[in-house]
């Protein structure tokens, strides 16, 4: 237990002088946080006045939460297969602890914990902002909003750690190449499942829907809260009425439940993780390049904005290889159908509303693949040394 | 003391390291040379617990690296060849989490230890800094601080003064031979052949994954028919013999 405390110790100490060591870090961070609270609070209030208000007056409360604690798990499940590589395997530090005389099995299991919180923050801002909405629509009390973040960790360890699991199950039947093609394809599915289903569904939607819905209402309450998804909505559905005592059950049985998947999930991990780490260690670049033309004027440095620094960025990783140009056409398909969906909303003037939702959404959606791109970006490619490093190499 | 036993370590097909087996005594600079692909690093990670042994043992102090995986690597210090360092740390906060893992959170001495070792490689005034502002030298010298700290009885040295200047290799290698006199058994590969020369009690040659020459300086120009030549001479010597019996076996 002692070396999980150093490991714990380890990653606080390096995100305190990541984020807090200086006062500029400290003023930098206090505001970043305070701007993606009120984009949260803004878009939450956006969804709650356009859109929710109408949709509880036919579908219940505790049914909204499970559509969006569904969401949760269908996104952190298949959101952790990419990271499974960058994150877990070729984590920059994972050699080095390795070598250390710490258990295996501690080193694996941390950086697999590190690995699945790192896994849902692409979705964090979206889902909290949903969260928010409902909460604001039925008059929620203060403590329901603080409880958010945690209770969303909480619950999404488990699908991002299945996600991983599987990931290691899928390393032992194919490279490592591959599977980074088809975890940056199944990605999306979430997205287009949104789009794709009700159409293909069509009217068996809600039959379907509320065929579940009495399979649940059969089963024993208790029975019924052992599956995470129907605790964690009749946790926060309690919550949010305020109902503290309710939410006891219903919180004790998500903890029993991820905590029994967890340590399962991490013995398995156990297991399949040797084999993983070895293809993943050994399969070689087959990226190529092609020929840059070198200029003779020296390159001048602009300081760009932040958001044209961030095209830029994507388009460079977009052509470095195949998985990062189906990783970059998936999101710009993405942003092309929710511009798509503003534009109609403005241009018929029947939910121009609606198209302001949409545009928070997007927003989120944005900063969210944005802090994966640049973390997932900074976990592949270290920092390049600086010139008076190369000279002594 | 580090042992190695009839090491082997395959690949699917590819034999990286096929039945090596040498000694490295208490107060022993061993080298570890061979040409790119030859199968140091290989041998080093095995010796090291990143990898598991295909065929073989490795004892570290007398312990099994494969079954007493722990224990042996208590008695170890690593420095590889392309070290990872915490960048967001400060080089006093990365031996912190070093000796509390090596020696226990708490443990007597720990930041004097620190002082010293920080000292010995000219690191004490920058210590606080963040890693992420020192340049690559004073990383790898960070590095050999971390593998240095808990007074290690086997030292693995990939490449140690690689991109050091004058002044902190002549720092690292006093270091070595510090650790060396007080009984460590110290493991170094380099492709600086003067570094061998100078520092190596002893040095192993591999070739092909396999161990084509052990011995003193004086036993490989013997064995290379070459007495009065340079190790780089009696390396390339023993190499190049060694690729020819090769293709001659296969054809």
């Amino acid at each position: 237990m002692s070396h999980l405390a150093l490991l714990f110790n380890l990653h606080k100490q390096i995100l305190i002088n990541t984020y807090w060591r200086t006062r500029r870090q400290q003023i930098i961070t206090t505001l970043f946080l305070c701007g993606a609270i009120a984009l949260v609070l803004g878009g939450g209030y956006a969804i709650q006045r356009f859109l929710l208000t109408e949709a509880l007056d036919f579908v219940p409360a505790v049914i909204l939460f499970g559509f969006i604690l569904f969401w949760i798990f269908a996104t952190a499940f298949t959101e952790s297969l990419p990271n499974l590589v960058p994150r877990f395997y070729r984590s920059p530090d994972l050699n080095y602890l390795l070598a250390l005389p710490i258990p295996a099995n501690r080193v694996v299991a941390i950086k697999f914990l590190v690995a699945q919180l790192q896994s849902v923050r692409g979705v964090l801002f979206l889902t909290l902002m949903l969260l928010v909405a409902v909460g604001w629509a039925l008059g929620a009390p203060w403590y329901y909003y603080l409880l958010l973040l945690p209770a969303f960790q909480l619950f999404a360890l488990i699908p991002a750690g299945l996600g991983l699991l599987l990931g290691m199950a899928l390393l032992r039947v194919m490279t490592a190449r591959t599977f980074v093609r088809l975890a940056g394809i199944l990605t999306w599915l979430p997205f287009v499942g949104i789009w794709v289903i009700p159409e293909v569904i069509g009217e068996d939607l809600l039959p379907l829907i509320i065929r579940v819905l009495d399979f649940f209402a059969w089963l024993d309450p208790v029975w019924a809260e052992l599956i995470p998804l129907v605790s964690a909505a009749m946790f926060f559905n309690a919550i949010a009425a305020g109902e503290l005592i309710q939410a006891g059950r219903p919180l004790l049985m998500l903890l029993l439940v991820s905590g029994v998947t967890m340590a399962i999930i991490l013995w398995l991990a156990r297991h399949l993780f040797y084999q993983g780490w070895l293809i993943t260690q050994s399969a070689p670049s087959k990226t190529v390049r092609a020929p840059r033309r070198r200029s003779a004027a020296p390159r001048r440095t602009i300081a760009h904005a932040p958001w044209y620094a961030l095209v830029v960025s994507e388009w460079h990783f977009a052509v470095r290889n195949g998985e990062m140009r189906l990783a970059f056409l998936g999101l710009l398909a993405m942003f092309a159908a929710l511009i798509f969906v503003l534009a109609e909303g403005i241009i018929l003037g029947e939910e121009p509303a609606a198209a302001m939702v949409v545009l928070t959404i997007a927003a989120a959606i944005l900063i969210g693949r944005s802090l994966s791109v640049v973390a997932w970006r900074s976990c592949l490619y270290p920092p390049r040394p600086s010139p008076s490093d190369q000279q002594h190499q | 003391m580090l042992e190695v036993v009839n090491l082997v370590k395959h690949y699917g097909k590819i034999r990286a390291v096929d039945g090596i087996s040498f000694t490295v005594k208490p107060g022993e600079v061993f080298g570890f040379l061979g040409p790119n692909g030859a199968g140091k690093t290989t041998t080093i990670k095995v010796c090291t617990g990143l990898l598991k042994p295909t065929n073989g043992q490795v004892r570290v102090a007398g312990f099994d690296i494969a079954s007493e995986t722990v224990e042996a690597k208590r008695n170890l210090g690593y420095v590889p060849d392309n070290p990872f360092m915490y960048t967001k740390l400060t080089a006093r906060e990365f031996l912190q989490f070093v000796g509390a893992v090596y020696l226990g959170k708490g443990h007597a001495g720990i930041d004097g230890r620190i002082d010293e070792v920080l000292a010995m490689v000219g690191l004490a005034e920058r210590a606080d800094e963040l890693i992420e502002s020192y340049s690559f030298g004073m990383k790898r010298k960070s590095t050999l601080c971390a593998a240095i700290l808990h007074r290690p009885r086997v030292l693995l040295l990939d490449e140690p003064t690689a991109g050091l200047d004058a002044l902190s290799a002549r720092q690292a290698k006093d270091a070595f031979g510090q650790l060396a006199r007080s009984g460590s058994a110290i493991l170094l590969t380099t492709h600086i052949m003067e570094i061998a020369e100078r520092l190596c009690d002893r040095v192993g040659i591999i070739n092909n994954g396999k161990l084509i020459a052990v011995g003193t300086l004086d036993e490989l120009k013997h064995q290379a028919s070459a007495p009065g030549s340079t190790l780089e001479d009696v390396f390339l010597s023993l190499t190049e013999t060694a690729d020819d019996n090769a293709r001659r076996d296969q054809t």
